[in-house]
């Protein structure tokens, strides 16, 4: 038995420094050999010098065992005439990675800011209506994913309180279908917050945080309303609702269309009739803007509408 | 010896002319707090072995800790002098009352010394015999001139002089003497300073007299006989103006020992000396009236010890005599330090120490004497030859004037200075300047600051009676054995004959009941709330508990007839004496005195002046008469736990009251931003919100800078993306191609820009008014007069603009200061007419000669302002026929455009621009200073209506966005840094240090002059708010002080520097290379705020260079 191959610290060799980039074609597995954390910056054209990114011009059926893919092999699968620096190039370019710890580490950095920067717009303390600092926000998402991993355990003790929030959050129509969202929402456990993933969207994944935060309340917060001007023809004030068409028999459609328009209102400024037209300006909760813009196109056919004055209501310095 | 009850105290209140109040002033370190225990120690309060050292009115803990003091306080002594009004009368006993203010020395605490200095009569200023004249001390000389406060020198730490630069006594006369001149010529620069503007006031005069009969007389007489009219003239002027200017006598303002001004101190060791104590004791070994020798024992005298007669340098035919004041006074301290002290081996030297005693006669314990440590010896011999607290009492009673005295000089000009003086009743006038004290006089107090007091320190929660505590029986002692140690020390004093006229003067211990004591055992309760108690002193009346007195604030002024808001009315709840750590309870207290007033709480946010009428009262706490600097060192707070912000901000309202120097705020960003004087200083705000006022854990970070985001059309500026359609010009198809817009985005005028920031208060009046009126409109049901009503609410904005009409005209003044202009920036326009507005607006654009076409027409096709309908933003109507209203013209007649099909979209794009300008491309900051064009606009109805609404508003809204992006990154973008204005005082020598700090921090030097006739150089430059972290106190360490900078916003300013530039052209990329060698700063910053907000930034790798990465862990 020769020397080498006795397996000792001293001759082993490990990729410490490797980063593998995979592409399967023609039911081959190839490889190439990248330095670690720098081929997603490649990809998104940070960075612009190949030699920063590639150990070895190669390709590799194997790399950790030092097995060059033979051009047969390359001629096969990817077809004739491909150079070994094209196929290089395409598995950089089309290959699943690994990510480097630190690549993941700096996009978990950046979508945790972002979710902050989302949240901090469009979250107010109830009382001032003033913003809150990122730093606050996070400090007190921090506070909820501690306790994430309890909050099962704990869930009784507020699961009052949480209804309660809910169903202030919730619309507070008394009919249709967002009734039915209520009670879906008053059966369904806390929202948790289990801190921000790189899989989903910052926007998303920023929704997902104020559910949370406006559900256990760590620091008194509200979602800051939308400031609306819901226009519509006086004659069709006074129509009776059309039920809806879906299957929510069981709540029977009662009172007129204003009656409904002011429902997704939360605080109304100026209401008033001039000619023909009725204007009201008010406040609605984010939430119920998409409602009650689907209830408008669905009853009024067009003769009423909803235009955003404003997204964020937030207290102004002056 | 007897105990003083504090009855003594409040009875010697009564006697104004008894009473004395004074503050200690000096540059840090040179020895406050130390005099002030050697003054305290008379008083039984503390052992005199330690006074010195344990620094009694340092009672906060980190005081101690670090050895300086933070918060000025002050403490009422108790002191009895022995006088005979000639040598051979019977000493008669005169007790004074002390009120002492120990003030700290720290620059970033100096509010608390202008704030101490205005309740005082007399200052005490304390100067370091080896460091000199520092920073502070000029500054504390001139608090002391211009609040025309009485100062005596104090020339401390005379042993550093001995013991660690081993001077010769000769040598340190030398020194002592050229410290002298220093003080005199800062003292002097001021007295210079106010002549000089005298002189000018009195040439103007002058001139104006000239002028006037000038004119007079060129009307009469014919031009050539000028000559004699002039000369006619002088003879006319003599009779009202005087024609020579007087000088004034500045005597009185300078330093000088002859006049025992200055004393001579260490307040380590325990002793101070005036040159008249020496005369005293010298007059009769030499034969000598007191009062010749007191003249000529400091100056260019020498004494013959033949003839015992003093030689002035002229008569000393070559001898080699020493200075009087070397000879008598300095060579004995010396002698003393050498015998206690000196010796080959530090130890001392015993016979000669048994010969000074023996000549001072005084005799020194045998256990002293036996005692290792030689410094106790020469504490035990100064103690009983020359001690601190007799000199400086001495002189402060002798020197330093009563109230009834002080206030009838300081008085008149102080009340001169307050706001609306002429109005001030002449009764109070009288009443303040006789510090007239009787019950019926009106009542004038000035509250200084708030301090803040732990409910369980105040007296009236004290234990009292009962059996004494452990603690209480170690205290009282501990004051027993301190009464036995100085009777001793008197003991001796007595016996002395050479001195007997001078150290007659003894003190007696004013030992207070226990009460006094603040009994320390009681555990911090956590709910311990604070209670505000009022610094205040009395100018005239007397105040007692339950009195009801008006409240004036700051802002207040007696010319006003019906104050706004009117004056409160408050009930004195308790008035307290105070003693340093303790509170006294008192039930009234009469004019000339310092007290604590408690129920002022919400009433008064940090002075004030109290008053029983409102009608004609004083204004003694208006900012302008107080100087006091600005807080320049910003930092944004937040709770370690977020639940506990509530708490943070209600500690943060108590801080503000409690500390004059400190300024809140709640910015629109939700931050909570505290503002310093300095580093030190919002550390003690820091520990004392942790500990005293929130009680929870609170962070300290940088505030968040704004940035704003603009274009400009610059030369380097690559190809149009799109060269058929033009640069900055953007189609877009959207809901499937059922609408079509052409926009085009725009570099505004920077005139324009500039006039729409400084009148954003205009539109944003406008905007709220239209609105109101869109309301008032439909509550007249579509029956109304547009007309009639337009005319009468420009009728209302004209007289609103003929009350301000200065206003505006200083606001268009551009040339104006950059500090103002901020200010105008704020409130300008916010009184503006809708007319003026566009005029102003309509020239701004006239200004702009190049493209003059282009810009025509463009006022009233303006459709919209952004951001948040206010900005300095521009949506124009540039479509033929005019879809959309215009800002202006807000009499349109609604029912038709709002019922065209178009409306909708319409407010959608006008909802897409306010989102873009709300936040630009480069890294989501507000944009200033771009128009953006609608070009036409087309419509498909059947493919519209085809699509859901829903959908609709959000690609509108979306595509619009990304075509303004395009539209706006064509052109060469600019990132715009918020400035501030600074302005930095500093003298000559650290000019250029400064400059290197303003350089470093990238600011800009705008102006720079010679602040006459002071030494100093005012410095205007603008510095980012970026840079501006730590600015104050780089500026202070590199300057080592001399330079204080004031820091006001003074709104944006254009980076002149593309942030996406890259080299391209042949001749850069060889300057520069491919990759730009040179950092590109506007990259930097907008780098770091897209950073900050989680935004993707370009180019950045996460490893620099892949090969250099550890290859051997992970």
């Amino acid at each position: 038995m020769p020397a080498a191959q006795i397996n000792q610290p001293s001759n082993q060799i490990r990729l410490t420094n490797v980063s593998l980039v995979r592409l399967k074609k023609g039911k081959k597995r190839f490889e190439i050999a990248c330095y670690k954390n720098t081929v997603q910056a490649y990809r998104a054209g940070h960075e612009t010098d190949l030699d920063n990114v590639l150990q070895i011009p190669n390709v590799f059926l194997n790399v950790s065992k030092g097995q060059v893919a033979p051009n047969a092999e390359i001629e096969k699968a990817f077809g004739k005439g491909f150079k070994r620096d094209e196929v290089v190039m395409e598995i950089l370019q089309k290959g699943e990675l690994q990510v480097g710890e630190k690549e993941r580490a700096q996009e978990l950095e950046r979508v945790h800011r972002e979710v902050l920067e989302i949240v901090a717009g469009r979250l107010v303390e109830p009382k001032t209506k003033r913003v809150y600092t990122t730093g606050m926000i996070e400090k007190a998402l921090e506070q909820l994913q501690s306790q994430g991993g309890h909050a099962g355990r704990h869930a009784g003790k507020d699961e009052g309180k949480s209804r309660e929030q809910s169903a202030n959050t919730g619309s507070s129509t008394p009919n249709g279908d967002a009734g039915e969202t209520e009670a879906k929402e008053a059966a369904k456990p806390k929202p948790i917050w289990t801190g921000v993933t790189t899989t989903k969207s910052a926007k998303s994944q920023a929704l997902d945080a104020m559910r949370a935060l406006i559900s256990h309340q760590p620091i008194p917060v509200a979602r800051a309303r939308m400031r609306l001007r819901i226009t519509c023809a006086t004659a069709m004030l006074k129509q009776a609702v059309k039920s809806a068409p879906s299957a929510d028999g069981d709540a029977p459609a009662t009172g007129t269309v204003k009656d409904k328009i002011l429902s997704f209102v939360e605080q109304i400024e100026t209401q008033d009739v001039g000619g023909e037209e009725w204007e009201c300006i008010g406040f609605v909760e984010p939430g119920n803007y998409k409602l009650l813009g689907e209830f408008l196109d669905g009853q009024t056919k067009g003769r009423a509408r909803a235009e955003v004055l404003d997204t964020a209501v937030t207290h102004e310095a002056d | 010896m007897p105990v003083v009850p504090p009855e003594k105290l409040v009875q010697l209140q009564q006697q104004g002319q008894n009473v004395r109040n004074i503050c200690i002033l000096a540059h840090v370190d040179h020895g406050k707090t130390s005099l002030t225990d050697a003054l305290i120690a008379t008083n039984g309060i503390i052992s005199p072995k330690l006074a010195g050292k344990i620094r009694y009115l340092d009672s906060r803990p980190d005081e101690q800790l670090r050895g300086i003091t933070m918060e000025s306080s002050a403490i009422s002594l108790f002191f009895s002098l022995l006088r005979r009004e000639s040598p051979t009368a019977e000493p008669q006993s005169k007790e004074y009352l002390i009120n002492l203010i120990d003030s700290p020395g720290h620059i970033d605490f100096s509010s608390e010394v202008s704030t101490a200095s205005r309740l005082c009569d007399g200052a005490v200023v304390l100067v370091d015999a080896v460091e000199g004249v520092c920073s502070q001390t000029v500054t504390v000389l001139r608090h002391t001139y211009v609040e025309k406060l009485k100062p005596l020198l104090v020339i401390n730490k005379m042993d550093r002089l001995i013991t660690e630069l081993k001077l010769s006594p000769s040598e340190a006369y030398t020194h002592l003497s050229k410290l002298l001149e220093q003080v005199n010529a800062v003292m002097g620069s001021f007295a210079l300073g106010e002549r000089m503007e005298d002189d000018l006031r009195w040439r103007e005069r002058i001139d104006e007299k000239l002028q006037s009969k000038g004119a007079e007389a060129g009307s009469n007489a014919s031009s050539d006989r000028k000559g004699s009219i002039a000369s006619h003239e002088n003879g006319v002027l003599t009779d009202d103006t005087p024609a020579q200017y007087e000088e004034k006598e500045d005597e009185d303002i300078y330093f000088e020992p002859e006049r025992n001004n200055v004393i001579f101190s260490s307040a380590i060791d325990g002793w101070a000396f005036t040159p008249g104590q020496f005369a005293g004791i010298y007059a009769k070994k030499l034969g000598m009236k007191r009062e010749v020798l007191e003249k000529f024992l400091w100056g260019d005298f020498y004494l013959d010890p033949k003839t015992k007669r003093v030689l002035s340098s002229k008569h000393l035919r070559g001898r080699h005599l020493k200075p009087t004041f070397v000879q008598l006074v300095l060579e004995n301290v010396w002698a003393v330090y050498e015998a206690t002290t000196g010796g080959s081996n530090g130890k001392g030297d015993p016979t000669m120490l048994e010969k000074i005693t023996k000549s001072l006669n005084i005799s020194i314990p045998p256990y002293v004497l036996r005692s290792r440590d030689p410094k106790a010896l020469l504490s035990a011999v100064f103690a009983a030859w020359l001690p601190l607290s007799t000199a400086l009492l001495v002189s402060v009673v002798e020197h330093l004037p009563s109230p009834h005295t002080a206030q009838a000089s300081r008085m008149p000009a102080l009340l001169k200075e307050s706001p609306g003086h002429e109005h001030i009743d002449a009764r109070v006038r009288e009443a303040m300047i006789a510090s007239n004290a009787a019950k019926e006089a009106p009542v004038v107090a000035y509250v200084s600051k708030m301090v803040s007091i732990p409910e369980s320190e105040l007296p009236a929660n004290k234990r009292r009676g009962g059996a004494l505590t452990a603690e209480e029986a170690r205290e009282l002692g501990r004051k027993k054995r301190a009464e036995i140690a100085r009777a001793q020390a008197s003991a001796s004093t007595n016996g002395d004959a050479g001195m007997e006229s001078v150290t007659d003067a003894l003190s007696t211990t004013a030992i207070s009941d226990e009460q006094d004591v603040p009994i320390r055992e009681f555990p911090e309760d956590p709910s311990d709330p604070e209670h505000l108690i009022g610094f205040a002193r009395l100018f005239s009346g007397t105040l007692s508990v339950g009195q009801e007195i008006y409240v004036l604030p700051p802002k207040f002024s007696p010319a006003q007839e019906h104050p706004h808001p009117p004056p409160r009315k408050v009930t004195i709840t308790a008035l307290y004496l105070l003693m340093g750590r303790s509170l006294e309870s008192l039930t009234s207290v009469p004019a000339g005195n310092i007290v604590g007033i408690a129920g002022l709480e919400g009433a008064i946010l940090k002075s004030g002046t109290l008053c029983s009428q409102v009608q004609g009262a004083p204004n003694l706490s208006s900012t302008t008469a107080i100087s006091t600097n600005a807080p320049i060192v910003r930092v944004a707070l937040e709770p370690t736990n977020p639940g506990d912000l509530d708490k943070m901000v209600r500690g943060l309202r108590l801080l503000e009251q409690a500390d004059p120097a400190v300024v809140y705020e709640q910015l629109e960003s939700g931050e909570h931003v505290i503002l310093t004087a300095g580093e030190l200083h919002l550390e003690r705000c820091l520990k004392d919100l942790r500990e005293r006022f929130a009680r929870c854990d609170i962070q300290a970070g940088e505030a968040i800078v704004p940035y704003r985001e603009s274009i400009v059309s610059a030369e380097e500026m690559r190809e149009p993306r799109d060269p058929a359609l033009g640069r900055g010009i953007a189609e877009i198809s959207m809901v499937g191609g059922g609408l079509k817009v052409k926009l085009r985005v725009l570099p505004l005028p920077a005139k324009v820009t500039e006039y729409l920031v400084k009148y954003q208060g205009c539109v944003k009046r406008v905007w709220a008014e239209r609105m109101a009126k869109e309301r008032e409109r439909r509550d007249k049901s579509g029956q109304l007069n547009a007309s009639s009503e337009s005319n009468g609410n420009t009728a209302d904005d004209d007289a609103e603009v003929s009350t301000h009409g200065d206003d505006d005209e200083a606001g268009t003044n551009s040339d104006r200061d950059v500090k103002h202009a901020a200010d105008d920036s704020i409130e300008g326009g916010q009184t503006m007419s809708v007319d003026d507005f566009k005029n102003g607006l309509l020239e701004a654009f006239e200004e702009e000669k190049a493209d003059k076409a282009l810009w025509k027409g463009f006022v009233s096709k303006i459709t919209a302002f952004g951001p948040r309908q206010v900005g300095p933003n521009l949506l124009i109507d540039k479509t033929e026929d005019r879809v959309c209203d215009s800002f202006f013209h807000n009499q349109s007649n609604d029912a038709t455009t709002s019922t065209s099909p178009l409306h909708p979209l319409l407010s959608k794009l006008t909802h897409a621009f306010q989102l873009f300008t709300s936040s630009g491309p480069l890294c989501a900051e507000p944009t200033q200073g771009i128009a953006v064009l609608l070009e036409s606009i087309t419509t498909d109805q059947a493919i519209l209506c085809s699509h859901s609404a829903g959908a609709q508003t959000g690609e509108i809204l979306r595509s619009t966005r990304t075509a303004l992006k395009s539209a706006f990154l064509d052109w060469s973008p600019r990132i715009l840094l918020a400035m501030y204005a600074c302005e930095i005082q500093a003298s000559a020598e650290v000019l250029g240090r400064v400059y290197s700090v303003i350089t470093r921090r990238r600011g800009r030097i705008i102006s720079e002059s010679l602040l006459e006739p002071s030494p100093n150089f005012t410095i205007l430059a603008l510095l980012p708010v970026a840079e501006s972290f730590g600015f104050a106190d780089e500026i202070r360490k590199r300057s080592a002080g001399a330079a204080s900078p004031q820091l006001v916003f003074a709104g944006f300013e254009a980076l002149e520097e593309d942030p996406f530039w890259v080299p391209r052209t042949e001749e850069e990329l060889e300057d520069f290379g491919s990759l730009g060698d040179k950092e590109n700063v506007a990259r930097r910053y907008v780098d770091s705020v897209r950073e900050r907000k989680g935004l993707v930034v370009q180019g950045k790798r996460v490893v620099g260079d892949a090969e250099k990465q550890s290859t051997l862990k992970r």
